[in-house]
C-alpha cells in the first residue's frame, strides 16, 4: 500500500514485482492443462472465451492463447488482466463487455461462486517436492494419532493426491479436504444461475466435490458430517467435531487463505508446509490476539454513525443481496450508509471519504482481511457489521470471512429482530472513545421540542441540527471549510501570477534536487 | 434510625440555610472513617457503644478487610444546635429554626483512590480535614487540600488520634501544644499558597481561636474544640466565650496570683492551652491508666460527668474511653464546628457558582445555583456512580445545585462532550426513582431540593461517569472534575476464551462506569487495557472485574507504563511529503514545544476554546510564542485536545484554508499514533512552512491530503530527535531515622531521585521525598517494606512527565527496548519505520 505513496522518483526506478520467467513451451501444455480447456470448451462448445490471467502469469497468455486457438476454430479467445478487486476472483464483467460466453480462469482462485458465467479453473502447477513436504511434516508434528485435515493452496491441487497417499500412511486418521467450486450451500435455488447449468467442469479427480452436492454420501462406508468453508468441503467421521481437528496446510504461508482458515477454524492448531521455499513451521501466533483484534473493529463499527458500504465484487454471487441487506441493517441500527464502487481500495480513495467513520467491505473472503494500517478509517467485515447491529446475533467466537454465509437461507443467519420502539436506543458506553453511544434509532431529544415551542423563523444553522440522523451533512457543518463561502470581500484581492509548469512529479522551477 | 426519618430528613431539606454538605478528607490512615464513625454514632444510625470499631462507612467486604476506604460513601446526619450557640455562625441563618441536616461524605485516603475525593468535594461545600496528630501534614494532606480549595471548598481541621499522642508517645504538654500549633501551621500554609486570601470565600485559613480547629480522637470517641473548654470556664474567669477561647491558645499566659493574662510566659504564669485543656486531659488519662479505679471515678465525678453502674465497672484503657466519650463527645464537638463553621449551599452556592457552570453568569441556570433556587430550572451534577445491588445498574450520585430532582421528572442528561444547541451527548428521559444514599443503605425520596446530595435511578446508562442534568433546555455543563491523578499504570486483559469477549467487555463498561477515574480502552491491537492511578487501585479493579462486573477468568499481563512520544529539537531538515497523486506537497518541521507549555495545556491555561488573540497573548508573555504564530495555531491534539500543537507558520498560501480540515484529521491521526511505537505524541508542536496545491479542488481532497500530512507529520518527528517520555511518581516516604539507609538502597535501585529528607518536629520520624519513574514502581511497596522491616509506608502519586534518556531509534539503549516491546505487543512491524517511508524529495 506505501507504493502508492512513494515520490516521483522511484515510479520510474521500482521493478515491477512479478516473477520474470516465464514457463518453458514444453511445461506450458502441462501447466496450463491445455488439453484440459480443449475438452471443455468443446464440450460445451463456446464461441467467445475469454482466459484470465493474474499479472504474474501474464507474461505466458499470449503463447497460451496461440496454443488454444491453434486447436480451435471458430472460436474467439482473448485475453483478460486482473480485475479491480484481486486476481482470486473471476472477473465476470470485465467478461461481459467482450459477450464471453464463458472463462477460463488461471493461477489461485478464492472459490468464490459466480453467477453469470461457466468458468473453468485452472490452478496452474506449481513445483512441489512431495518427499520434502512429507518429511518435514513428519518433523513437526511426530503424533502419527492426530486427528488432521490436509488444506492446501489452489496451485498445489495437482501434487494433492500423492502427499495425501502418503500421509495418509503416517497419520491414521488424515483426512484431506475438497475444493469446491461454489460454496454455494445446497438449500440456495439454483435457478439464478440461468440456462447454463455447468457452471465449471469437474475433472475426474475423486477430491474435486461436485457442485452444490453436500449432503452425506450415501454409498460411503461411514456415515460422514460435511463441513463447508473457506471454498473447501470436508468430510468428518459422525460425532466428531471440527474443532478436534488439526489443520495441515500446505502453500505460501502469507496467503491470505491461510489467514482466512486460521481465522474459520480459530480453535486448531496448525501446521504449514510452504513448497515455494521449503519451509514447516507449527503456528503460533495466537487466533486469540487475531480474534481480540477483529472484535476491536465490531466496537468500531458499533461506535460509527456513518458507514460505507464499499463493493469490492463484482463477481461474487450474492454480493448485491449483501448490500442490501447491509443497508437495511445499518438503517434499523440508525446509522447512514453510502454504498461505494473505489476499485482496488486504498488509503487514498477511502480517505477521500472523511466524514464515513467506518467502512464495510463487500468481498470475496480472501480480499476481505488485510493489513489496513495505513488507512484512516477501520475496515470491517459483513460479519463484524452484522454483529455489531444486528440485536439477534452475538459474537461466539465463530468466523466467517465469507458474507454469502450471513444471508438468508444460509448456515450462519440470524433473522435481526423487527425494529422494537423507536424510542428504546439502546444506550453503551464506547470503550473506544469512551463515550455513550446509542445502538438503534435515537429519538431525536429536545431538538422536535424546541421546534414545536416556537413557531418563528428559525436559523438555518438551527434546521441542520433537527434533520435528525447523524449524516455528512452535519459533519460538512463541523468542517471549517465547506467549499461554498464567497468570502466575499474577505480575501484580499491580489494581482494574477503565473504558476508552476511542467510536471508534477517535477515543475519546472524545481530542476534541482535537494 | 433512632434520631430521624425520612419525613423528618425531607422536611429539613427545604431549609436550604440549614444543611451542610462536607466531605472528610485527610491522608491514609489519619483516622477519617472511624471519626465518621463517630459522627453517625451520634446522629444515631448505629449504636454510640460500637463507634470507633466498626468503620460504618466501609461499606464493601474487602474495605472492612483491609481497613482502607476504597469508595466514598455518603451518609446524611442530623444535629440540633443548642439554640444559645446559634449566635456563632458568621453567615445568612435562620435564628428560628437549629435543626440542621449535615450530609457527610467519608473519602479514602490512599492516593490511588483520590478520583474518589475529588469526586466528593464536588458535591460538597466544606471540608473536614484530618490530620493525625503524630504524623502530621502528609503528602495525601496537601494533595486533597489544595484540591479543595481549588473547588472553592471551607476548610476545617481536626487533629486527631491525640491518644495515641498521650498514651503510646507520652508527649509532654507543651510539646503537644508544639505539635499542633506546627501542624495547623503547615495546613494554612498550604491554605495560603493555593487559596486567595481576599478571595470570594473570605479567609479560609484556619485557627483554634475561632474554633475552625477541632481536637480528639476518633478512635476513642472523644473531640473538642475551644469552645467546649471556654464555655466550662465562662464561670471562673468570667469572660465571655469568644473572648476566652482566643486566651485558650498561642502565646496567652495566664499568671494564677496577679490574674491576669499575659503575652508572653513570665515566672508564674502558664500557657491557657496546655494548663486549662491539656492538664485536665493529662489528668485523667493518668488516673485512668495508672491510678485506682476509685481515685478516677472521683476525679471525673468531680468534671460534672455521669457514670452508670457498668461504666464504672470498667478499668484502664476501656474506662479511659468512656469517661472520655462522656465528658468530650466527639459528635457534639465535631457537629457544632461542622454547623458552625462550614458554609450551607446558601452561602457556598454564590461564590461556587461562576467556577462550576460552563455557560454565561447571567443566564437562568447561573443565577439559580448563585441563589439556590428551587423554584429554577433543575441542575444537578452527577460525580459517580454507585452500583446497585442489580447487577450491571448504577445509582447516579449527585448534587442538586438548583431547583428540584423527583422522581417521574423528564429531564434532560447531558455527557461531559454536550454543547448547547447540540444533540451530541444529550438523553431525554425520565428519573425513575430518587434516593437518599445512607452509608450501606438507600432510602427512596419523592423529592429533593437543590442544596442536597442524593442519588437518582434509571440515569446511569446515558453517562459514562460523570455529567449534569437539567430541565433547562438551554442550560450548559456544570464544569466536569479535574482529578490530582492520572492513569499512568496499565494492565492488559484477556479472557481465556474469546467467545467470552462480550462478557469481558461488558464486565469492562461495568467497571469504567463504577470507578471515577479508571481508564478502559480497547487499543486497536485488540487488547483491552485498564489504567489505573497506582497498583493498589488496580488490584481493586481487577478484583471488582473478575468477581463482579464480568464473573469470568481473567488473564492479566504484567502491569506497563503508559508512554508518550515527543521530540527534542527542531527538524533538522524541511520536510516534505507529496500527496499519492504527487500533485501536492507539505512542508513542514517538528520542534518540542517551551518547558512548561505541556502542562499548561493540560491544566486547561492553555484550550484549544479560549479566545485566539488572548491565548495568543498568553502563550507570547508565558512562554515566549512568537505573537503571529501564536494566533495561527489550528489545533490541538490528539483528539483536539491534546498537548501538541499545529502551527500555521505559512505565507500567503492559495487555498490553504481548503485543506486545513485534512491536515488537521491527518495531524490528530499522527499525534494519537506516534512514530515510534504508536503512542500519544507529547508537547511537539508542528509548524506548516509551505504547501503546494493543484490548482484543481478534485485533486487536492481529503484523500490526498490526510495520508500526506500524516506523513510529513511523522517525517518531521522523526527528524527532530524523537525521544520517549516516562511518567515519573512523587513518592513520599515515612519512616523512623534508622530505616532510611533502607530507603534510600532501594529508591537508588530504582531510578529513584532524593529531593527532600526532613525530620517531621523533634519525632525520630523522617519523610523522604523523591521521583521516581512509574515504570520502577512495580513492587516498590513490598520492596521497601522488607528493606526496613516494614517500617516504612509509600505513597505515590503522578508528578510529571520527563524524558526517559537515549534516542529510540537505537535499538541498544532504554527507550530503544521500551519501542521494541511496545511495538511487539501492539502487532506492529518490527522497527521504527524509515524516513525515507515518509519523507519525499523534490
Amino acid at each position: 500500500m506505501t507504493s502508492a505513496f512513494s515520490s516521483g522518483d522511484d515510479v520510474i526506478t521500482r521493478k515491477i514485482q512479478c516473477t520474470p520467467e516465464t514457463t518453458s513451451s514444453d511445461n506450458l501444455f502441462n501447466v496450463y492443462e491445455v488439453d484440459r480447456c480443449l475438452s471443455w470448451i468443446g464440450q460445451h462448445s463456446f464461441k467467445m472465451i475469454a482466459l484470465q490471467f493474474p499479472d504474474e502469469l501474464l507474461i505466458d497468455a499470449p503463447r497460451v492463447v496461440a496454443l488454444l486457438q491453434g486447436a480451435l476454430k471458430d472460436v474467439l479467445i482473448f485475453i483478460l488482466g486482473d480485475t479491480s478487486y484481486g486476481s482470486c476472483c473471476v472477473d465476470e464483467v470485465g467478461a461481459q463487455h467482450y459477450r464471453a460466453d464463458c472463462i477460463i480462469h488461471y493461477g489461485h482462485a478464492c472459490l468464490s461462486p459466480t453467477t453469470r458465467l461457466p468458468v473453468l479453473y485452472v490452478f496452474g502447477q506449481s513445483a512441489f517436492d512431495t518427499n520434502d513436504c512429507v518429511s518435514q511434516i513428519k518433523d513437526i508434528c511426530p503424533d502419527s494419532l492426530l486427528k488432521a485435515v490436509l488444506v492446501y493452496d489452489t496451485v498445489y491441487f495437482h501434487a494433492i493426491d500423492k502427499v495425501y497417499s502418503r500421509l495418509q500412511e503416517y497419520y491414521k486418521q488424515l483426512i484431506v479436504s475438497k475444493l469446491v467450486e461454489s460454496s454455494r450451500s445446497s438449500s440456495y435455488p439454483s435457478h439464478q444461475i440461468g440456462a447454463g447449468t455447468i457452471t465449471a467442469h469437474v475433472p475426474p479427480s475423486p477430491f474435486l466435490h461436485p457442485d452444490g452436492f453436500t449432503n452425506t454420501d450415501p454409498l460411503a462406508a461411514n456415515p460422514t458430517t460435511t463441513v463447508n468453508k473457506c471454498g473447501r468441503s470436508i468430510e468428518l467421521p459422525m460425532d466428531s467435531c471440527i474443532d478436534d481437528y488439526s489443520f495441515i496446510y500446505i502453500g505460501n504461508t502469507q496467503s491470505p487463505a491461510l489467514i482466512n482458515m486460521m481465522m474459520t477454524f480459530n480453535k486448531s492448531q496448525f501446521y504449514t508446509y510452504s513448497p515455494s521455499d521449503r519451509v514447516s513451521e507449527k503456528v503460533t501466533v495466537n487466533m486469540n490476539k487475531a480474534l481480540m483484534k477483529r472484535y476491536y473493529l465490531i466496537e468500531r463499527a458499533k461506535d460509527a454513525n456513518i458507514v460505507g458500504i464499499v463493493a469490492g465484487t463484482l463477481g461474487v454471487g450474492r454480493y448485491r443481496e449483501m448490500i442490501e441487506h447491509l443497508k437495511s441493517l445499518l438503517k434499523k441500527a440508525g446509522k447512514k450508509s453510502y454504498t461505494l464502487v473505489v476499485g482496488k481500495l486504498n488509503p487514498a480513495k477511502l480517505a477521500n471519504f472523511a466524514e464515513v467513520d467506518v467502512f464495510v467491505l463487500v468481498s470475496c473472503p480472501e480480499s476481505s482481511i488485510f493489513d489496513q494500517s495505513e488507512f484512516y478509517r477501520p475496515i470491517v467485515s459483513p460479519l463484524e457489521m452484522e454483529i455489531a447491529c444486528n440485536q439477534a446475533r452475538e459474537w461466539t467466537s465463530q468466523y466467517s470471512s465469507d458474507f454469502t454465509e450471513l444471508l438468508p437461507g444460509s448456515s450462519m443467519y440470524v433473522q435481526s429482530p423487527d425494529q422494537c420502539d423507536t424510542d428504546d436506543c439502546r444506550p453503551d458506553v464506547s470503550l473506544i472513545s469512551n463515550r455513550i453511544r446509542t445502538l438503534g434509532v435515537k429519538a431525536s431529544p429536545a431538538v422536535s421540542e424546541s421546534a414545536s415551542d416556537s413557531k418563528d423563523l428559525v436559523l438555518r444553522s438551527d434546521m441542520t441540527l433537527a434533520s435528525g440522523a447523524a449524516d455528512a451533512g452535519e459533519y460538512l457543518s463541523s468542517r471549517s471549510w465547506k467549499g461554498l463561502e464567497q468570502k466575499l470581500g474577505e480575501t484580499p484581492v491580489g494581482r494574477a501570477v503565473e504558476g508552476q509548469s511542467g510536471i508534477a512529479a517535477s515543475y519546472q522551477n524545481e530542476t534541482s534536487p535537494s | 434510625m433512632v434520631n430521624f426519618t425520612v419525613d423528618e430528613i425531607r422536611t429539613i431539606m427545604d431549609n436550604k440555610r440549614n444543611i451542610r454538605n462536607m466531605s472528610v478528607i485527610a491522608h491514609v490512615d489519619h483516622g477519617k472513617s472511624t471519626l465518621t464513625d463517630s459522627l453517625v454514632s451520634k446522629a444515631g444510625i448505629i449504636a454510640s457503644a460500637k463507634a470507633g470499631e466498626t468503620r460504618f462507612t466501609d461499606t464493601r467486604k474487602d474495605e472492612q478487610e483491609r481497613c482502607i476506604t476504597i469508595k466514598s460513601t455518603a451518609i446524611t446526619l442530623y444535629y440540633e444546635l443548642e439554640k444559645s450557640d446559634m449566635k456563632y455562625i458568621k453567615q445568612e441563618y435562620d435564628p428560628e429554626n437549629n435543626h440542621f441536616l449535615i450530609n457527610l461524605i467519608d473519602s479514602p485516603g490512599h492516593v490511588d483512590f483520590s478520583s474518589e475525593v475529588t469526586a466528593a468535594l464536588r458535591v460538597t461545600d466544606g471540608a473536614l480535614v484530618v490530620v493525625d496528630c503524630v504524623s502530621g501534614v502528609c503528602v495525601q494532606t496537601e494533595t486533597v487540600l489544595r484540591q479543595a480549595i481549588g473547588e472553592r471548598i471551607r476548610p476545617v481541621l481536626f487533629m486527631n488520634k491525640m491518644d495515641l499522642a498521650l498514651l503510646t508517645l507520652q508527649l509532654e504538654a507543651e510539646d503537644l501544644y508544639q505539635t499542633f500549633q506546627r501542624i495547623i501551621e503547615n495546613v494554612n500554609v498550604i491554605v495560603g499558597t493555593y487559596g486567595e486570601d481576599d478571595g470570594p470565600m473570605g479567609s479560609i485559613q484556619v485557627d483554634p481561636k475561632n474554633g475552625t480547629v477541632g481536637f480528639g480522637s476518633g478512635l476513642h470517641g472523644w473531640a473538642f474544640t475551644l469552645k467546649d473548654f471556654a464555655k466550662m470556664y465562662v464561670s471562673k474567669f468570667k469572660i465571655e466565650e469568644p473572648a476566652l477561647m482566643k486566651r485558650l491558645w498561642g502565646n496567652q499566659f495566664y499568671h494564677a496570683k496577679d490574674k491576669k493574662w499575659y503575652k508572653e510566659q513570665t515566672q508564674g504564669s502558664v500557657r491557657g492551652f496546655t494548663n486549662y485543656i491539656l492538664k485536665p486531659i493529662y489528668e485523667i488519662f493518668n488516673f485512668c491508666m495508672t491510678k485506682s479505679k476509685e481515685e478516677a471515678v472521683a476525679l471525673v465525678e468531680k468534671l460534672g460527668v455521669k457514670l452508670t453502674h457498668e461504666d464504672k465497672e470498667q478499668e484502664g484503657k476501656p474506662l479511659l474511653k468512656t469517661v472520655m466519650r462522656k465528658w468530650l463527645p466527639a459528635g457534639d464537638a465535631l457537629l457544632q464546628m461542622i454547623v458552625i463553621h462550614l458554609p450551607s449551599p446558601v452561602t457556598a452556592q454564590k461564590y461556587r457558582a461562576e467556577l462550576l457552570y460552563e455557560g454565561p453568569f447571567d443566564d437562568e441556570c447561573c443565577t439559580a445555583i448563585k441563589a439556590c433556587d428551587p423554584k429554577g430550572p433543575l441542575m444537578m451534577y452527577i460525580s459517580k456512580m454507585v452500583p446497585t445491588t442489580d447487577k450491571g445498574r448504577f445509582y447516579a450520585f449527585g448534587r442538586v445545585f438548583a431547583g428540584v430532582v423527583a422522581t417521574g421528572q423528564k429531564v434532560r442528561i447531558m455527557g461531559p462532550n454536550y454543547l448547547p444547541g447540540k444533540k451530541e451527548d444529550l438523553y431525554e428521559k425520565t428519573i425513575q426513582r430518587t434516593i437518599l444514599m445512607m452509608g450501606r443503605y438507600t432510602e427512596s425520596i419523592e423529592d429533593v431540593p437543590c442544596g442536597n446530595i442524593c442519588g437518582l435511578v434509571g440515569v446511569d446508562q446515558f453517562l459514562v461517569k460523570t455529567g449534569t442534568i437539567s430541565t433547562h433546555k438551554d442550560a450548559h455543563n456544570l464544569r466536569v472534575m479535574k482529578f490530582s491523578v492520572s492513569p499512568v499504570v496499565r494492565v492488559a486483559v484477556e479472557c481465556k476464551n474469546p467467545s467470552e469477549l462480550p462478557k469481558l467487555v461488558e464486565g469492562l463498561k461495568r467497571l469504567a462506569k463504577s470507578d471515577p477515574m479508571v481508564q478502559i480502552i480497547i487499543e486497536e491491537s485488540g487488547e483491552h487495557i485498564i489504567a489505573g492511578a497506582g497498583e493498589l487501585h488496580l488490584e481493586i479493579c481487577l478484583k471488582d472485574l473478575e468477581e463482579d462486573h464480568a464473573g469470568i477468568p481473567i488473564k492479566v499481563s504484567e502491569p506497563v507504563v503508559s508512554y508518550r512520544e515527543t521530540v527534542s529539537a527542531e527538524s533538522e531538515i524541511m520536510c516534505l511529503a507529496k500527496s499519492p497523486n504527487k500533485h501536492n506537497r507539505l512542508f513542514m518541521k517538528a520542534a518540542p514545544l517551551p518547558e512548561g507549555c505541556a502542562e499548561a495545556i493540560d491544566k486547561g491555561d492553555i484550550a484549544p476554546r479560549q479566545e485566539v488573540k488572548e491565548r495568543a497573548r498568553f502563550m507570547s508573555d508565558k512562554f515566549d510564542f512568537d505573537l503571529t504564530e501564536a494566533r495561527k495555531i489550528w489545533c490541538f491534539g490528539p483528539e483536539g485536545t491534546g498537548p501538541n500543537l499545529l502551527v500555521d507558520c505559512t505565507k500567503a498560501v492559495q487555498y490553504l484554508n481548503e485543506i486545513k480540515d485534512s491536515v488537521v484529521a491527518g495531524f490528530q491521526w499522527a499525534t494519537k499514533e506516534g512514530v515510534l511505537c504508536e503512542e500519544n505524541m507529547r508537547g511537539a508542536r508542528f509548524n506548516l512552512y509551505d504547501v503546494t496545491l493543484h490548482a484543481d479542488a478534485i485533486h487536492r481532497g481529503g484523500g490526498q491530503i490526510i495520508p500526506t500530512a500524516r506523513r510529513v507529520l511523522y517525517a518531521a518527528a522523526l527528524t527532530a530527535e524523537p525521544r520517549l517520555l516516562e511518567p515519573v511518581y512523587l513518592v513520599e516516604i515515612q519512616c523512623p531515622d534508622q530505616a532510611v539507609g533502607g530507603i534510600f538502597g532501594v529508591l537508588n535501585r530504582r531510578r529513584g531521585v532524593v529531593f527532600d529528607n526532613q525530620q517531621i518536629g523533634n519525632t525520630p520520624q523522617i519523610t523522604v521525598k523523591a521521583h521516581m519513574p512509574v515504570n520502577e514502581s512495580f513492587g516498590f511497596t513490598a520492596d521497601l517494606r522488607s528493606n526496613t522491616g516494614g517500617q516504612a509506608f509509600p505513597q505515590c502519586v503522578f508528578d510529571h512527565w520527563q524524558i526517559l534518556p537515549g534516542d529510540p531509534r537505537d535499538p541498544a539503549t532504554k527507550p530503544g527496548q521500551v519501542v521494541i516491546t511496545a511495538r511487539k505487543r501492539k502487532g506492529l512491524k518490527e522497527g521504527i519505520p524509515a524516513l525515507d517511508n515518509f519523507l519525499d524529495k523534490l
